[in-house]
């Protein structure tokens, strides 16, 4: 049996890369580990931690829940910023940059389902399990989102 | 572009969004001991000062159910949950200053969950009442109505609860908003005002209603209030010049261009407001026409509330801060960050998740001295062992080293009562006291009779034979050492009795027993009681059974008869109402002695000088039962004396029978009158504090330079006609000493 450092430090390493790419989706690439970092270890060394069925499930969410507060405080002049300097283009070919600056416009519960409908390949059905939200929930934030980026492409 | 096309370019889009995704950083050092996997054990608090209690939670599965937690006095500020499993979590440096007021209480949220601060004996007491899940959202949020309910946001859920959620009383849930909700305000009717994207929604008992959208896509930073009928606020709080909008409960707007500070807010019934500008000028208004302006740290300022006449601020990197805007008297929030809401709550109610007695005020005594519990901490009485304890009403601490007969353990000598009349003073034989070599004393309890602090005890003889004298229950005055004798035929061969309970009623309470059998006892000083086991519904004797009722005892003012009977505790009023039941569950079998507190009991399990079964606090409220050990071999409740208010008469001559206008206008003119007629040399600058008296009352709390009396508390007693007009009846006051006594021509300060 693994000790509890082992168990977390297995879960770690298991889920880090997915974590931190998820978090780059949220919050750019600059906060994402830390962001992650953050959320692992208020999940690791929560008292319910051990009781938690679905580890991966809780730490996506968990990364949500963390860059929605870090938006909410510390991000809030950085999204300024970048909205501001957001005025350009975005081309057929984004660069990262530019894809940045194009999910900036969406909140990190949108960024959260395009993420997982686009890179993973989730249906809503399996984002909502994720995340542990209603499908109805997930549906209308991926519409709204898709809504925001058709006309942020169609503009360009 | 139709959908197919829109899908791969959101695709690459994605793609590239996260193709520079870094590499994560190595997980830092993680402490697993930090993360207990059992419950907290009890804390016995005699090696902590300052750490008043640590509760365990006996059946503490409920989120809200929290026990009392203490962050003041000492340098080693802890914070402890009940119903956590985590250890203990240092929080803030405790709050300098003017303690905290009584007639308020304030809700911090933060990462670490959500916690109270309440009053305990004018000292800040904060409380956690919902912990952390660990999902890393930081509670942005969190509101308690009037009912008790909590509706907080992005804390404390498991993985499919919403983001904002109300939680009742009885701890059942309703989710309000699902996913990524911003909080902004709850009313006094519970309705819940949120922005959840673009849009802000007013949710009322399950109903969502849009009111507002907002133009730009990306809402950073909005504020907005929530009154009884209408809305105020902006969507973004940040812009230079923030426009706002003002909406009824509908959507329609009602007003515009209504100049808002930087940050303003309302009470939920609209009538109180706050508004704080830029320049650090707070306006603080009680609806009624009085306003109050001071002058605050407008930096970093990230909410305000307010509850005439205190406004309330949070700050993004500091403590909160709470201000009377009457007296600009302004408290520190103990907790090291958050943003703070004041509790529509009666603070008399809010402090303590269980019933009360979490603050009790107890003795303990056992092989590490005789130590008092009280909210402000622990107070060491005296180093040496003993074996009972108890607090008279005048102060001192009656106590014995040995307890009645002991066979051949020990000798009369031993049980000889002794007494500290303040702790670390030295032990003194207890004056008046006649005690006779050949008898055995037992202690059993102190109280106010007739206005005398009286002991009452019993003596017995050496128990040689069938023959040997029966012992002699008695009461003692203090005072004048007055010995009334209640009963000559107390104990004998083969018989004894429980602990016995003193009322000031002049009652006595207790269990005798011979042999296999036992009964209830009840005494009256200098008379018959009229009280029998067939009028609390008991019958005359028990016998041979462990589990019959037991160990009856009475509450400190006669009101109430208590016992265990099995598991359970019963309790009866003696005005005919009851009996109300609690099971103790197993904790109720190990009782060896029963001491009834206001929603709380003792319980001693060891009548000896034993570490081993420590005394317990056991407290409950409708679902759960939480029990607290408690250092020592034995606990006693102490009664708390009565604040020796005397009338004051210049005061009452300069302010009977006038009537004010507002509470406000009341506490001003009789400030102004204290300025007049309390001081040489009457200063503007003098400072004030307003509280409030066990009774409800307004008291003002005034300066005295004086190092031993450093504060008077003048109380305004008011009368209220059949018209319903109040006018001020008098004005008592008392001179309060530096330990917190109260200087009487018997107890003068030192």
């Amino acid at each position: 049996m693994m000790t509890a450092v082992a168990d977390v430090s297995e879960v770690y390493r298991r889920h880090a890369d997915e974590l931190v790419r998820y978090a780059t989706a949220l919050v750019g690439p600059t906060d994402a580990p830390d962001v992650v970092i953050d959320a692992v270890m208020g999940a690791f060394g929560s008292s319910g931690w051990r009781a938690v069925e679905n580890q991966r499930a809780y730490l996506y969410r968990a990364v949500l829940n963390r860059a929605m507060s870090v938006r909410r405080s510390d991000a809030r002049r950085a999204v300024r910023e970048l909205r501001a300097a957001a005025g350009g283009s975005i081309s057929a070919t984004e660069s990262s940059v530019d894809a940045q600056r194009a999910l900036t416009g969406l909140s990190p519960q949108q960024r959260s389902v395009v993420y997982l409908t686009y890179w993973d390949d989730l249906t809503p059905a399996q984002v909502a399990a994720l995340l542990g939200v209603s499908e109805g929930s997930v549906r209308k934030q991926l519409a709204r989102a898709r809504e925001h980026l058709r006309r942020t492409l169609d503009e360009r | 572009m139709n959908a197919d096309e829109l899908d791969d370019r959101l695709r690459a889009l994605v793609a590239s969004a996260v193709a520079d995704a870094p590499a994560p950083k190595p997980l830092p050092a993680f402490d697993a001991a930090a993360v207990a996997t059992t419950a907290v054990r009890p804390m016995v608090p005699r090696r902590r000062p300052g750490l008043v209690w640590a509760a365990v939670g006996v059946a503490a599965a409920a989120a809200v159910a929290a026990g009392l937690v203490w962050a003041n006095r000492d340098d080693a500020h802890r914070i402890v949950a009940a119903s956590t499993t985590s250890g203990a979590v240092t929080t803030s440096a405790a709050a300098e200053g003017p303690g905290w007021p009584a007639d308020i209480a304030v809700i911090v949220a933060s990462d670490r969950g959500v916690e109270l601060v309440t009053a305990e004996n004018g000292e800040a007491v904060v409380t956690r009442v919902l912990e952390p899940n660990g999902m890393g959202g930081t509670s942005s949020r969190a509101s308690q109505l009037p009912d008790g309910s909590w509706v907080v946001a992005y804390c404390c859920q498991e993985i499919a609860a919403p983001h904002i959620w109300r939680i009742a009383p009885d701890n059942t849930s309703t989710g309000i908003d699902e996913w990524g909700g911003d909080l902004q305000d709850v009313a006094i009717d519970g309705a819940v005002l949120y922005v959840e994207g673009r849009e802000l929604v007013l949710w009322v008992d399950g109903v969502r209603t849009v009111l507002s959208t907002a133009r730009v896509d990306d809402v950073v930073d909005p504020e907005f209030h929530l009154q009884s009928d209408w809305v105020f606020g902006t969507w973004d709080r940040s812009a230079t010049e923030p426009s706002t909008v003002i909406v009824d409960r509908t959507g329609r707007p009602i007003d515009t261009g209504v100049a808002l500070g930087s940050v303003a807010t309302a009470t939920g019934d609209g009538l109180q407001e706050a508004d704080l500008h830029g320049n650090g000028e707070l306006r603080v208004m009680d609806g009624k026409g009085v306003q109050k302006i001071v002058q605050v740290e407008p930096e970093g300022v990230i909410s305000l509330d307010t509850a005439w006449p205190y406004a309330l601020i949070s700050y993004v990197d500091r403590p909160a801060l709470l201000i009377d805007a009457l007296t600009d008297t302004r408290y520190e929030v103990p907790i090291v960050n958050g943003i703070a809401t004041i509790s529509m709550r009666a603070p008399s109610t809010t402090a303590e998740p269980f019933a009360s007695g979490a603050a009790a005020h107890i003795l303990t005594a056992g092989p590490d001295g005789v130590w008092e519990t009280t909210a402000a901490g622990l107070v060491q009485v005296t180093a040496e062992p003993m074996a009972f304890a108890v607090k008279a009403p005048d102060g001192s601490v009656i106590m014995q080293r040995k307890v009645g007969y002991g066979n051949e353990a020990w000798t009369p000598a031993d049980t000889a009562p002794l007494i500290v009349r303040e702790p670390g003073a030295a032990l003194e034989p207890l004056p008046a006291f006649v005690f006779q070599s050949d008898k055995f004393v037992r202690v059993h309890d102190v109280a106010t009779l007739n206005g005398h602090s009286t002991m009452l005890y019993s003596l017995e003889s050496r128990l040689v034979t069938i023959e040997s004298e029966p012992g002699v229950l008695a009461v003692m005055a203090l005072d004048t050492g007055n010995v009334t004798v209640v009963s000559d035929q107390f104990g004998g061969w083969e018989s004894g009795s429980s602990r016995m309970h003193l009322a000031e009623t002049g009652i006595i309470v207790g269990e005798e027993y011979n042999s296999a059998e036992r009964a209830l006892a009840v005494y009256l000083v200098g008379g018959e009681s009229t009280i029998d086991a067939w009028s609390l519904g008991l019958q005359p004797s028990y016998y041979d059974c462990s589990d019959c009722p037991r160990l009856y005892t009475i509450s400190r003012d006669g009101s109430t008869i208590a016992w265990l009977d099995g598991t359970q505790l019963v309790q009866r009023q003696l005005n005919g109402a009851g009996p109300e039941r609690v099971d103790l569950s197993e904790l109720g079998l190990e009782a060896t002695n029963l001491e009834l507190g206001d929603g709380f009991v003792l319980i001693d399990r060891d009548y000896g000088v034993s570490a081993a079964s420590p005394p317990l606090s056991i407290r409950w409220n409708d679902t759960d039962v939480e029990s607290n050990e408690l250092p020592g071999v034995a606990a006693t409740l102490v009664t708390q004396p009565a604040i020796p208010w005397e009338i004051d008469v210049e005061l009452t001559g300069a302010l009977h029978g006038q009537t004010f206008a507002t509470s406000g206008e009341l506490v001003t003119a009789v400030e102004t009158q204290i300025r007049l007629l309390k001081y040489e040399e009457p200063a503007e600058s003098l400072q004030f504090r307003v509280d409030k008296a066990a009774d409800g009352s307004v008291v003002i709390v005034a300066p005295n330079f004086d190092d031993s009396v450093p504060t008077t508390r003048y109380r305004i007693v008011l009368t209220t006609t059949e018209g319903g007009r109040s006018f001020v009846d008098r004005i008592d006051s008392v001179a309060v000493c530096r330990d917190d006594t109260y200087s009487t021509p018997q107890h003068l300060c030192v």
